[in-house]
Formats: structure tokens, C-alpha cells, sequence
């Protein structure tokens, strides 16, 4: 009986919000607040209107009238975080990883800087309600490839269409630097190979005739907006070597918005990633040391050590099993336990992903002015021990957090019961 | 007598080609040569045996056997003397590990579907298994090969074909020129094993293990074939194994590991083992000593890498650094051990080289007699041939080799060879000592002063004259000699040359000057110099045998000694005891010898007064909970997780390839696991036999298997088992859908009725019938499936879409077995009333699904489901990396489907302990039980929970502030390695580039290797 209490708690609680106004006036109220950039407000309001964000703060020594606002949750207990934001996902690009015409992430050929993730993006994926119910409010839907992958979007988990989730329409361009030694090998040499030294190669023409060239050409287009800064340039590396030499590949073709992604061995060249102010997306911390030799706990330290060498972390779920981007809470989680202050790794999940794709002006965080899209639950959500979504709003809009598991396991607990 | 240097010439004519008195078994083209050869070298130091030295000695050879030796012989009149001046001969090395002269076969084009045997005959069913291989019928000299062996010093070798798991026998081969008969000493003095299928393009075996499981299976059935005269068939393979099985077993091993896994075979079928070894012995003498096997080991000392790049360097682990250090002292660690050794040269592939090894050999403390015993008495003894070889004792055959000095002399050049009484010259062979200093007289010139010194063999030759010197370049051969130079002050500017030959202590000749006028010139001598060089032993280099240190494993996170079990009180902890009594606050437990003493609220102060013995820790603020038991794990195997080559493989036993050197164990441990159950994988339907180990870092794999578990099985269904992702070449194996999958568990389970109908009558049968009657065939794949029928062996059967799973427990009922375990069970959640009717348990993923297409309605729900249905329902992880988060895991359980905490933490623990069958001794925290527990810094469900130590049988394998010691170890060890191997660079020596080091693999259900590329065809699948 014990499976009834929490949804027994939720259709209680239903009630309080169910208006078709609540969308233009909402107070919350007496909750903890987790801004998503660093600070936490206690018992702190938010009032919304019209799906934004207008005013946030400490609610005591505050009155506020009920009949001023549409919808007020009183949120006592409770805590109110920003949703989610993963970056590298293949989420709308992938449905089921061993049938190929489920995948539309990876084009063939070596510079795809022309493709769009963002006409393949499939809402209806069964994946997306999946990861929406465990508080992932945005997905960066990345085409993957041998060299350059193509340009990303960043949508919402709720959308009719591609048109009406996309958040961030062409936020960048991803491109796979060649890795040194034999790929996928950790152990190699940090020499290059003959076939890196040849992609390297393309990559130096291919930017400096994009520097030049007047041509519009559909394949120099992208270049010319990484250049021109409307681009973000997401950089995936691993290794140390790499990711020098992506830098000083920046540096060189004055790249303005150089994002480092993966980046497992980022913390032993911390101060250059400082001092040229790259942000890092990191791949799923959930991974086993590199090297033999490393110290177990190695790969969960690593966003402490960035942090604390000042660099902008975000976290992402990059790695195996990639439709499970629903536990990228967790993996703050981890960073939490490994030297990250808590709110901190919420940052790295939540308002550093928004300001390295470019969203921060309306997303990641619960501030003034920004979109009212937050989570609602009893327990912390970086620990899956009490990370249960109890509410989900998107721009104002309450969500439904229903999804195939849920059906199939309503449907057969029923099945259960009748017996 | 002859003197020697009148007759060096004539030797060199009829070098190699003197024929021994014998009957000529084959004609002759021409005249027969004339046939003295009866020789005594004087005045040698001569090593009659490792550790029989006579100084000043005579050996007396005649006829191609030794026939006296001694400070005083009598020197027949035919005897051709060979004067010696303190040089030494050794007797000549033996070789027992050698395809010298074999024609390697051919490698059979890799195939995708090849099951049968792809050259029919009345063999073995499988081409890897070729015991019936004569090595003499593939036999031919290779002079090449024969003078590079000569070279380092050989003069005989065991030869085998080196292909194959069976490969066959060996013969003793003399290393001559010529004449194949006369070259064979002794015919089929072994039988040669190894673990690698070699060029057999049959799918089966693609593991190790499968190498383990065919290579019984013949034994026993060659044990049939020849227990039943009237079996009306005819196998040469049986035939072979049968008529040679009183020979030695020489086994190929690569590792100490393999070592053992060659002893277990041995010991089975009662062969004298004697294993090549992979150099590593050292790491575990004392269960290599307990298993009492014969080693060759190889003097194929790894080189330095070169770890100058800070980026790289960490490629390479600790263990292959702490390995290049160590493996020259492994003969003398060996030694001390007590265990019986050869050397080989296996794997050394030039002269100069192998003189090196046997230096770092000696240098590392291996006392030289030690060394020549294990090249010569050792192997003659091991094959039969003592009284043939293996020492110069009058009778034995004249092989041996003559040296400059001591093979422990770093300058040491070996001279001559001979083979069977036959001479080899190497270079320029016994010289005459010209060193002096001599007045040289050109014709037409004024005399200068010629001095020849420093070494020997390799002496310093300059003129002197008023006003200079000047370095002559020497060219030596037999009595002549060639010197050199060029001046721009003696003389006349330019290139000299004189030519010339030796005549006692005169060098005489012809020469031409930089203009080109031709002169005579002539040398005598007039003094002696002395010596410029002292020629010592090697002296022992500040890194021997002595300062080898261990840790157990040996690698970084390895311990310097063996953590010993605690008695130890936690007071004050939250205890979650996984039984009835729930979660305990503020309680207390005691752990002695290895178990759980007591639990519940202890009265600390009286126990610890009772007891100075007591270590106690206060528990505030801690929690403890049983060891994580992961019912579904591949982490710690060696050489393939799976034996693909065919669709029924219960012969297989990961428990024969337990590798517990992997360092997911010591992640698991870090992350509170302290049990798991090695899984075969899920490429068949009726996979391999697992093993379940307690996690004792640092352990041989006998101490980490559980003695109490009953035997455990992997079945599998669906898409891995029908190969549908495996790509389109995979359509041809049987089964490939799921209605084949059903008729493979009926045909197996048929075929086990009927054996198991066979053997229990003939076990009926009375005494004298039995006598006469043979017992039938043993089949081991059969064995394990009747096991299970007679419900000693469990199932845990990969399974993940309802009707499958439904489909087997039909099966199962009407072959009256019972499933045990469901593992993945990802749709376990619609058929849970079935599972729970039928009896099995589910051990499943928290959250995976969408990888394929069998999972595409895989949910989170699903153990919570199965759970409140009243399956005994388990996480697992069948990964190494979640494998150390299964804590983690188990929350899941509260969060899809609301479990409380204490039913989701049982997930993890007890329950799979039930589905092990080993819940009485593990899984819970109960009085009496094994002291599997690990202490938590907070709630073990939580993301934010640490392990602080974990005790397997109240052993504490982890400890988080050890850990930290660890990697200081660790980083310690690896910065002295590095730096050592940084001045080896810096002095010139050769390094290995670090590419090509393979990284440890981390198995997953799906993984295959596939031997003939080497490569992992599916990954990440599960």
C-alpha cells in the first residue's frame, strides 16, 4: 500500500493549481528557493506573470493578498529548483540505440558544419516525457561525427514540434578535434596520427578560407558565424594534448566562444583553460578512471578541481546510456559529494549550461526577468534517494509528468490488483 | 698431435662436415671424407656442470662424445689438440621451448560461421586439438636459425610445433648443419599444450576458457576411446593422446595466472606438468611453490619505456613498471622459492641479447652455476636425456661452447660451438694472443714502435714515433691479419695498409703506402704490455633480487602486505541489518575471526575491558550495512567473457579464469561491494558456468572463491542469443529468432536426459558387470545441464522481453528444472505473477532501457513491480563502472515505485544473497555470519554516502584513508620508476615508445572477443 502515499500526496495537492489562469498570475510561496545561480533563499516567494518571472525574495516580513494572483502554491517544505538543463544529448536524435533507422544524430562525411539538429529534433520521442518527469527542463540536441558534427539547438522536453520546443535555434557548431595516438585507445602516444594531422589540416583551411572568403557558400556560412561570434564553437576533447592544442586552434583563427566538451583530462591543464576563459562541458561523471593508476574517486573530483580554478563547469550526460539523461541530477550530485558545494553543482546543471548555450538571459535560473520554468519537490533532487518532481512549470505553463514508464506501470500494477 | 694453429685452415675447409664413425645410411657423391675426430682442448677452465669447476683441465672428445676430462688425462696420439690458455667451456645450453626447424602451419582464412571441422579427417573435431602432430615429420635444419641458437650458446633444443591448444611432440634436435637424421637426438620427449587456438579458424573456442573446457573434454574423451575396444571408430588425435600420455605436459603460460590454470589441468588428468612461464612467477611463488609445477622461464626482459612525456606517461601502469624492474630477478626469486626451473630463450631473439639477459640474469643475483644448471642439467633431467646430455661427463654428447671468460664477464665473447662433436666458429674463433709491443720495419722506412693492447679479442692497436701516434683499425681471420690507418704526420700524408699474417711472435706481410708504392714490412715482438682493462665479474648492480619488493596485487592500490582480519567493536552506528530486525540506531557490532559475533546493544565498556584485543570505533553519525552483493558482474575475468563459438557451451567455466589482479575489484570494493557473481555473457543460449568470488584484493583466485556456493549457470534469450546486432555476417548460427531459441534449451535438456539415463545404469550395474563394462563418455557441456536437473547447479538466465521469459519457465517445467534467477528481466514487470508462481528471482537494471529494441519497454518501476508481486527481486549492475554505485542503484527503488529504504537496500544485498544461494552466510548482518560489512560516512542510499572502509570476512580490503596512503604509494613508486627509466634514456639505451600498451577491458554482457582480429566486435550492447 505503501506506492499509494506519494500519488495519494500528489492528487491532494492537485486541486490548489488547477485553473486555466494560473499561467498569467502565480505566487509561490514559503519555499525553499534554490536560485540555480550559487544562493538559496529560504522560505522565499516567487511571483510569475504571464510566464515570467517578476519579482523573487525572502517571504517573511512580506503580506501578499491571495486574491492578487490567479494561482498561489503554498510551497511550505517544499523546495523550488530551475529545471534541468542538459547540454551534449543526442535526446530527440536517438530513439533505440541498436535499430540504425531510430538514429539521426551522426551524418556521414567528415565536415557537416552544415547540419541541423534542429529539423530532426522528434518530439514525440517516447525518451523525452521520460526525462521531462525527472525535472529536465532543456536538452541540447548535438549531431555527433568524425570532425565536425554540425550545428545544435537547444530545446524544451515539452513541444508540439521542433518550430514550437526549440529554446535556441543554431547555438553552435560541434566539432570532434582529432585525438592524438590511435582514437579511443587512452594509452597511445600524444603524437598525432597521419589521418589527425590531415583532419587538423582541413580544419586550418577550412577557417582561414572562411576568414577570407566573400563566398557564401553553405559550408562556410557556419564557419564565418563561429568566427563572427554568433556561434558557439563546442570543441569535444579528452585528452591533455587536445585540448591545448584546441585552445591555441582558437586562439589562432580568433574563435570568440570556444566551449571545451568531454574533457576528461581538463583538470591537468586548468590554468589555460582559465586564463582563456573556456568553459567546460564535462562528459557523464559516472565513467571509470582514464588510466590505471588514477585514484578511483578521480573522474567525481574533477568539476571541484575546475571549480575551483575558476573555470565555468557544466555537467552533462554525455557518455553510455545516453536516454537516461533523466539522472543528469545526480551527476550533480556526485560533483556535490566530491567537493562542490551543493548549490554550486545545481549551477552546473542549471544556469552555467544556460550561459554557455547562450540562454542565460531567460533560463537557468529563478531570477527577475527570466522564465518561469522550475521544479517543485519535497526532497533534494541531486540525490536520487529523495529526488521525486513533484511539480513541473515551463514558462508558467504546469507540465504534465506523465510518461511511458508511468503507463506501463500503472497498466500492469492494475493488472496486479484485479487479480 | 697437431698443433691448433697449423691446422685452423684445414678446419675450416671441413668445418661442419666432419662426419661421426657410423654406418652411412645414405650414399655418397664422391669420396667418403676421412673420419678422425678426436680432439683435447688443454689447458680450459672447464665447467663439467653448473657447479663443477676444474681449472687448468683437459677435455677429451672422440667420435662426437665426451670420452675424459680432468686436471691430468691421457692424451691419445690421434688426438688434435686445441690449446685453450684459460678459456672456459661450458656445456651447451638446452632449449626447452623451441619450434626451431617446424614449419609453422598456415593460417587458415578467418571465417565468420565455421563450426565444423574445415578439414575433414579421422582427427579431433576441432583443428586446435592436433595431439597426433609428429614434429619430426615436420622437421627441417634451418641453418640460419641453428647459428643464431648456437651463437647464445645452444647445441640441442626441444622443438614442437607452436600452434594450437594441443600441439602435439616434442623432440631433443641437435643444432647441425646438415644431415636432419644424425640431428635428432631423442624423438617425443613431451607433449605440448597451450591455452591459444593458434591458426584454426573454427568459431570454438573464442575464450580462454573454451581453450580450458576443449582441451578436458578431449582427455576425457581419449580416457573413453580407449576404455572401449569396441567403440567401432577411429581417431588419430586419441589415438596420439593415448599412446603418449606417460610423456611430460609442457604448457604454454603468460602469466603467473595461466600458470595455475595449466596446474588445475594437469592435476585433473594426472600429468607431469612443466609450464612456460610468462616471467611474472615471482609475483606469487607461494601458490606457484603449493602447486608444485616445473617452470621455464623466459629471459625476455621488457625494456624501459620512454615516459618523458608528461601526458603520456600515465598510459602505463604501475604494474608493468614495478613488472620491468623485478623481471630479471624472477629466476633467483624463483630459485629461493624452492620450485624447479629451466631457462629458456624464448622470445630473445639475438645472440647479443641473450648474452644480455643471462648478465641481468646474474646480475640480479642468480649465482652462475644456478644459471648453467638451468640451461643444461635441468632440461636433460625434465626430458628424460640425462644420460645423454646436460653436462660434460665422459659419455655424454660433445656439445658445449668455449667462451673468452666467464659468462658473467660483461666482455665475455663466445668463440666456438660444438654440436655432437662438431665444430662452429663464431667470428673469428680462437685466436693467438698478439697483444705486445712490436718494432714494425717498412721497407724503405724508418722503424716506429707497433703496440697491441687491451682486450684480447678486441685489442687497441697504435704506432708510436717521434713526434706522434696514430690508431690502427685490425681485421683478424684465422693467421692473418690487416692493419690500417691514416696519419698526416708519419711519413706521407694519407691512407696506409699493411697485410699480413701471424707467425708466432712475428707479423710479416705486404703493404701499400698513400701514393701507392708497395712495400714488405715485418713486426717482431719485443715485449709484453700489461693489461689496461680488468676483466671482472659482473658486479651486482644496486637493484637485485634482494630488493624486490610486492604488493598484493602488484600494482598501484596493491598492499605491501596482506591486511589481516579484525576483531572489532563499531559502537554507537546505524545498523541496517538487512533481517528482521530492520535498521538498528545507536546499536553495536562485533566482528571476530572473520564472522559476526554479536549485534544489537553491546555493552562497550565491558567488552572492551574483557578484551585489549578490541579495536573499537565509535559510530556516531556512521552507518553500516551487509556487504553489496552484484548477482551480475563480469569484472575480474581473464581472456574473454564469452564462448561464442557455439550456441550451447555449459562446459565452460568462468571460475577457471578468475583474474584478480583487475582493479574494478578494488572500485568495487571502494564503492561497498564485497561479492559478486562472475557472469558468463549473453552471446548463447546456454552459456558458461559462473563463478562467485568475495572480492580479496590482492588474493590468488582459489582464496576469492566462495567454497560454500553451489554451482551457478548463465543462460540467455533474445536478441544477443540470436545475434541480431551483431551485424549482417551473423545469420547463420542457429538460432536466429526467438522460436529457435525455445528448441535449443528442448534439445539440450533432451540430450542431458538421455546421459543422465545412461550414466545411472551403468552406475546400476552390479560390481563385475561394471568391471566389464566401459562407462560411457563423459561429456562435461552435459554434466553441468544434468546438474541442473538434479538441481545442484543454479540458472541465471539474460532475458528481457515477457514471452521469452514466459517461454523458458515452460520449458523449465517440462523438463523439470527450475529457473532460479532472471537477470536484466527488464519486462519482468508483466509476467511478475508467473515468475513468482514458477519460483524464480529477478535481479535487474534501477533505470536502463532504450539500448535496443528488446528493451524498448523497460522501466524503472520494474523491481519495485516485481517486488510488490512478491519476487525476489535484486539490482545488479553488469558493469564495472555502476558495479561501484550499486548503493546508488538501490535507491531507485524508493524513487520509481516508493520502496522504503530498508526493502530497496536488500536489493543490493540479501536478496541477491538468496538468489546465490548463499544467504546463510552472507547478505545480512546477523550473529554468526561471514563479516561482510561496510561502514558508511551517511544514509548508503544517498548519492552523497562514501564508503569509509569495507570488510570482506572481516578483512578490511578498503579503507578511505588508506586509499589516500595508497596513491601516495602509488604516485611514489611510479615517479622512481620513472625516473630510472628516464636515465636509461639519458644513457642511450633503447626505450619502448609507450603506444601499443593495452588498456585493461571492462566486460559487459555482450562483449566478444574475437580472436583472429582481436577486436571487440560489440560493445556497450547489453
Amino acid at each position: 500500500m505503501r506506492y499509494f502515499v506519494s500519488i495519494l500526496a500528489w492528487l491532494l495537492f492537485l486541486p490548489l493549481h488547477g485553473q486555466q489562469k494560473e499561467k498569467d498570475n502565480i505566487l509561490l510561496l514559503d519555499a525553499t528557493i534554490h536560485v540555480g545561480n550559487g544562493t538559496i533563499i529560504e522560505s522565499g516567494f516567487i511571483h510569475i506573470l504571464k510566464g515570467r518571472i517578476v519579482e523573487t525574495g525572502s517571504s517573511k516580513q512580506r503580506a501578499f493578498l491571495p486574491s492578487d494572483y490567479d494561482t498561489v502554491l503554498k510551497l511550505s517544505g517544499k523546495h523550488v529548483w530551475p529545471g534541468i538543463i542538459a547540454l551534449n544529448t543526442t535526446i530527440g536524435l536517438r530513439e533505440i540505440d541498436a535499430v540504425r533507422s531510430t538514429l539521426d544524430f551522426n551524418e556521414t562525411g567528415e565536415l557537416n558544419q552544415n547540419v541541423r539538429s534542429l529539423i530532426a529534433y522528434n518530439t514525440d520521442s517516447k525518451i523525452i516525457p521520460t526525462i521531462r518527469s525527472n525535472g529536465i527542463l532543456a536538452v541540447q540536441a548535438v549531431p555527433r561525427g568524425s570532425l565536425i558534427g554540425g550545428t545544435s539547438s537547444v530545446f524544451h522536453t515539452s513541444g508540439w514540434n521542433w518550430e514550437d520546443a526549440v529554446l535556441k535555434t543554431d547555438d553552435g557548431l560541434h566539432l570532434f578535434w582529432p585525438e592524438s595516438g590511435t582514437q579511443g585507445k587512452p594509452s597511445d602516444t600524444p603524437r598525432l596520427s597521419e589521418s589527425s594531422k590531415i583532419k587538423i589540416q582541413k580544419l586550418e583551411e577550412l577557417f582561414t578560407q572562411a576568414a577570407y572568403s566573400k563566398q557564401t557558400h553553405i559550408k562556410l556560412q557556419p564557419i564565418k558565424k563561429v568566427l563572427s561570434g554568433e556561434f558557439v564553437l563546442y570543441v569535444h576533447a579528452n585528452k591533455a594534448r587536445d585540448i591545448t592544442d584546441v585552445i591555441m586552434f582558437a586562439q589562432k583563427h580568433k574563435v570568440s566562444r570556444l566551449v571545451l566538451v568531454g574533457a576528461a583530462e581538463s583538470w591537468r591543464v586548468a590554468g589555460m583553460l582559465k586564463k582563456y576563459q573556456v568553459p567546460v562541458v564535462l562528459s557523464s561523471l559516472h565513467r571509470l578512471p582514464s588510466y590505471p593508476d588514477e585514484a578511483a574517486d578521480l573522474p567525481f573530483r574533477i568539476p571541484a578541481i575546475l571549480k575551483d580554478s575558476g573555470i565555468t563547469v557544466a555537467l552533462s550526460y554525455n557518455g553510455e546510456m545516453e536516454a537516461n539523461v533523466r539522472n543528469l541530477g545526480f551527476i550533480a550530485g556526485t560533483a556535490a559529494a566530491y567537493g562542490v558545494n551543493k548549490e554550486d553543482a545545481l549551477q552546473m546543471i542549471t544556469l552555467n549550461p544556460a550561459k554557455i548555450c547562450g540562454i542565460a538571459n531567460d533560463q537557468g535560473s529563478l531570477e527577475p526577468g527570466k522564465a518561469a520554468s522550475f521544479l517543485v519537490s519535497a526532497g533534494d533532487i541531486l540525490d536520487m534517494r529523495t529526488s521525486r518532481i513533484e511539480l513541473m512549470y515551463i514558462e508558467g505553463k504546469k507540465q504534465n509528468l506523465d510518461d511511458l514508464h508511468k503507463q506501463l506501470y500503472r497498466k500492469f500494477r492494475n493488472k496486479y490488483q484485479q487479480n | 698431435m697437431f698443433k691448433i694453429y697449423g691446422f685452423v685452415l684445414l678446419c675450416f675447409l671441413v668445418f661442419g662436415n666432419l662426419p661421426a664413425h657410423s654406418q652411412a645410411l645414405s650414399p655418397v657423391n664422391g669420396i667418403r671424407d676421412a673420419e678422425n675426430n678426436c680432439y683435447v682442448f688443454t689447458n680450459a677452465t672447464l665447467h663439467i656442470t653448473g657447479s663443477n669447476v676444474i681449472k687448468n683441465a683437459s677435455l677429451l672428445i672422440r667420435n662426437g662424445k665426451v670420452e675424459a676430462v680432468g686436471a691430468a688425462i691421457s692424451v691419445p696420439k690421434d688426438a688434435i689438440e686445441i690449446a685453450l690458455n684459460g678459456k672456459h667451456i661450458y656445456p651447451a645450453f638446452i632449449d626447452l621451448w623451441s619450434g626451431y626447424g617446424i614449419q609453422s602451419p598456415e593460417k587458415l582464412a578467418p571465417k565468420t560461421n565455421q563450426f565444423e571441422r574445415p578439414v575433414p579427417a579421422a582427427m579431433a573435431w576441432n583443428m586446435a586439438i592436433h595431439p597426433e602432430t609428429q614434429v619430426i615429420s615436420h622437421y627441417k635444419i634451418k641453418d640460419a636459425e641453428a647459428g643464431v641458437l648456437r651463437k647464445a650458446g645452444f647445441a640441442a633444443v626441444v622443438s614442437h610445433q607452436q600452434d594450437g591448444i594441443a600441439r602435439g611432440s616434442g623432440a631433443l634436435v641437435g643444432l647441425l648443419k646438415n644431415d636432419e637424421s644424425k640431428s635428432v637426438i631423442k624423438p617425443g620427449v613431451g607433449m605440448f599444450y597451450s591455452f591459444e587456438r593458434g591458426v584454426s579458424n573454427q568459431a570454438y573456442p573464442s575464450s580462454q576458457m573454451g581453450s580450458i573446457a576443449l582441451l578436458r573434454q578431449a582427455f576425457y574423451d581419449a580416457d573413453w576411446y580407449k576404455a572401449n575396444p569396441n567403440k567401432r571408430t577411429y581417431n588419430l588425435s586419441f589415438e596420439a593422446l593415448n599412446a603418449q600420455n606417460k610423456l611430460p605436459m609442457f604448457f604454454e603460460a603468460q602469466n603467473w595466472l595461466e600458470v595455475l590454470r595449466a596446474d588445475c589441468i594437469a592435476d585433473e588428468f594426472k600429468y607431469n606438468l612443466i609450464v612456460k612461464s610468462g616471467g611474472d612467477d615471482y609475483q606469487r611463488l607461494d601458490a606457484l611453490k603449493a602447486a608444485g609445477i616445473k617452470l621455464i622461464l623466459p629471459m625476455n626482459y621488457p625494456a624501459a619505456w620512454d615516459l618523458s612525456d608528461a601526458y603520456s606517461e600515465a598510459a602505463i601502469p604501475l604494474s608493468a613498471m614495478l613488472h620491468w624492474e623485478a623481471a630479471p630477478s624472477n629466476a633467483e626469486l624463483v630459485r629461493r622459492a624452492g620450485i624447479p626451473f629451466a631457462l629458456t630463450s624464448d622470445g630473445v631473439k639475438e645472440p647479443g641479447k641473450f648474452w644480455e639477459a643471462i648478465r641481468k640474469t646474474i646480475k640480479a643475483g642468480l649465482p652462475e652455476g644456478e644459471l648453467i644448471k638451468a640451461f643444461t642439467e635441468t632440461p636433460a633431467e625434465w626430458i628424460g636425456a640425462s644420460d645423454i646430455i646436460g653436462g660434460l661427463q665422459p659419455g655424454k654428447i660433445a656439445n658445449f661452447f668455449i667462451s673468452t671468460d666467464s659468462i658473467s664477464v660483461e666482455q665475455m665473447g663466445i668463440l666456438e660451438t660444438w654440436v655432437q662433436g662438431q665444430r662452429y666458429i663464431h667470428d673469428a674463433g680462437i685466436q693467438q694472443d698478439i697483444r705486445g709491443t712490436y718494432t714494425l720495419q717498412m721497407t724503405g722506412f724508418q722503424a716506429v714502435s707497433l703496440i697491441i693492447s687491451g682486450d684480447e679479442y678486441k685489442p687497441e692497436v697504435r704506432l708510436e714515433y717521434a713526434g706522434g701516434s696514430a690508431k690502427l683499425n685490425i681485421h683478424r681471420q684465422f693467421e692473418r691479419i690487416d692493419l690500417s690507418w691514416k696519419t698526416d704526420s708519419l711519413f706521407k700524408q694519407g691512407h696506409w695498409s699493411l697485410n699480413g699474417i701471424i707467425e708466432g711472435d712475428t707479423l710479416q706481410g705486404g703493404g701499400l703506402a698513400p701514393d701507392g708504392s708497395a712495400f714488405s714490412w715485418i713486426a717482431v715482438k719485443k715485449g709484453q704490455v700489461s693489461p689496461t682493462l680488468d676483466k671482472q665479474s659482473v658486479p651486482h648492480e644496486t637493484f637485485t633480487a634482494d630488493s624486490v619488493k610486492l604488493y598484493y596485487p602488484n600494482a598501484a592500490f596493491g598492499f605491501s602486505s596482506l591486511p589481516e582480519t579484525e576483531h572489532l567493536l563499531i559502537s554507537n552506528a546505524t545498523i541496517w541489518t538487512c533481517e528482521q530486525e530492520g535498521k538498528l540506531e545507536r546499536a553495536s557490532i562485533l566482528i571476530s575471526n572473520g564472522k559476526i559475533e554479536a549485534i544489537g546493544s553491546l555493552n562497550k565498556e565491558k567488552l572492551l575491558a574483557g578484551d585489549a584485543a578490541i579495536k573499537h570505533i565509535d559510530g556516531k553519525g556512521l552507518h553500516i550495512t551487509p556487504g553489496i552483493i552484484d548477482e551480475h558482474s563480469h569484472i575480474a575475468i581473464s581472456k574473454g567473457v564469452n564462448e561464442a563459438g557455439q550456441s550451447v557451451t555449459a562446459e565452460v567455466r568462468i571460475g577457471d579464469v578468475i583474474d584478480p589482479r583487475d582493479r574494478s575489484i578494488y572500485y568495487a570494493l571502494a564503492g561497498g561491494v564485497t561479492t559478486v557473481q562472475q557472469l558468463h555473457g549473453s552471446a548463447n543460449a546456454i552459456g558458461g558456468q559462473s563463478s562467485l568470488i568475495k572480492l580479496k584484493w590482492g588474493s590468488t583466485p582459489g582464496q576469492m572463491k566462495i567454497k560454500y556456493a553451489p554451482g551457478h549457470i548463465k543462460f540467455a534469450l533474445g536478441e544477443n542469443v540470436k545475434q541480431s546486432n551483431w551485424g549482417h555476417e551473423y545469420t547463420v548460427r542457429y538460432p536466429q529468432t526467438r522460436m529457435g531459441v525455445e528448441q535449443v534449451f528442448y534439445d539440450a535438456f533432451s540430450r542431458a536426459k538421455e546421459y543422465q539415463q545412461t550414466w545411472n545404469n551403468w552406475d546400476e550395474l552390479n560390481a563385475s558387470k561394471k568391471k566389464n563394462t566401459a562407462p560411457p563418455a563423459r561429456d562435461l557441456e552435459l554434466d553441468a545441464l544434468v546438474e541442473i536437473l538434479e538441481a545442484k547447479r543454479f540458472i541465471t538466465c539474460h532475458s528481457y522481453v515477457q514471452s521469452e521469459i514466459n517461454m523458458l519457465m515452460h520449458v523449465a517445467d517440462s523438463m523439470g528444472f527450475k529457473v532460479n534467477t532472471f537477470t536484466h528481466i527488464l519486462e519482468g514487470y508483466k509476467v511478475a505473477d508467473k515468475m513468482k508462481k514458477h519460483g524464480a528471482a529477478g535481479s535487474t537494471f534501477s533505470d536502463w532501457w532504450a539500448y535496443k529494441m528488446e528493451v524498448a519497454e523497460a522501466i524503472p518501476y520494474n523491481g519495485a513491480l516485481m517486488h510488490e508481486v512478491g519476487v525476489l527481486t535484486g539490482f545488479n549492475s553488469d558493469d564495472a563502472e555502476m558495479g561501484r554505485r550499486l548503493n546508488q542503484e538501490a535507491a531507485k527503488a524508493v524513487l520509481y515505485g516508493g520502496l522504503s529504504e530498508e526493502e530497496a537496500l536488500k536489493f543490493v544485498t540479501i536478496n541477491p544473497a538468496k538468489m546465490l544461494h548463499i544467504d546463510k552466510f552472507t547478505g545480512s548482518l546477523k550473529v554468526g555470519k561471514d563479516a561482510d560489512f561496510v561502514i558508511w560516512d551517511s544514509n548508503p542510499l544517498s548519492i552523497y554516502a562514501k564508503a569509509k572502509a569495507t570488510f570482506v570476512e572481516g578483512v578490511r580490503y578498503y579503507d578511505q584513508e588508506r586509499d589516500k596512503e595508497l596513491q601516495i604509494q602509488a604516485n611514489q613508486e611510479r615517479t622512481r620508476l620513472r625516473m630510472k627509466m628516464i636515465q636509461e634514456k639519458s644513457e642511450g639505451k633503447k626505450l619502448r615508445k609507450t603506444g601499443g600498451v593495452k588498456q585493461q577491458h571492462s566486460y559487459e554482457c555482450e562483449d566478444l572477443i574475437h580472436l583472429e582480429e582481436n577486436f571487440l566486435l560489440l560493445e556497450h550492447n547489453r
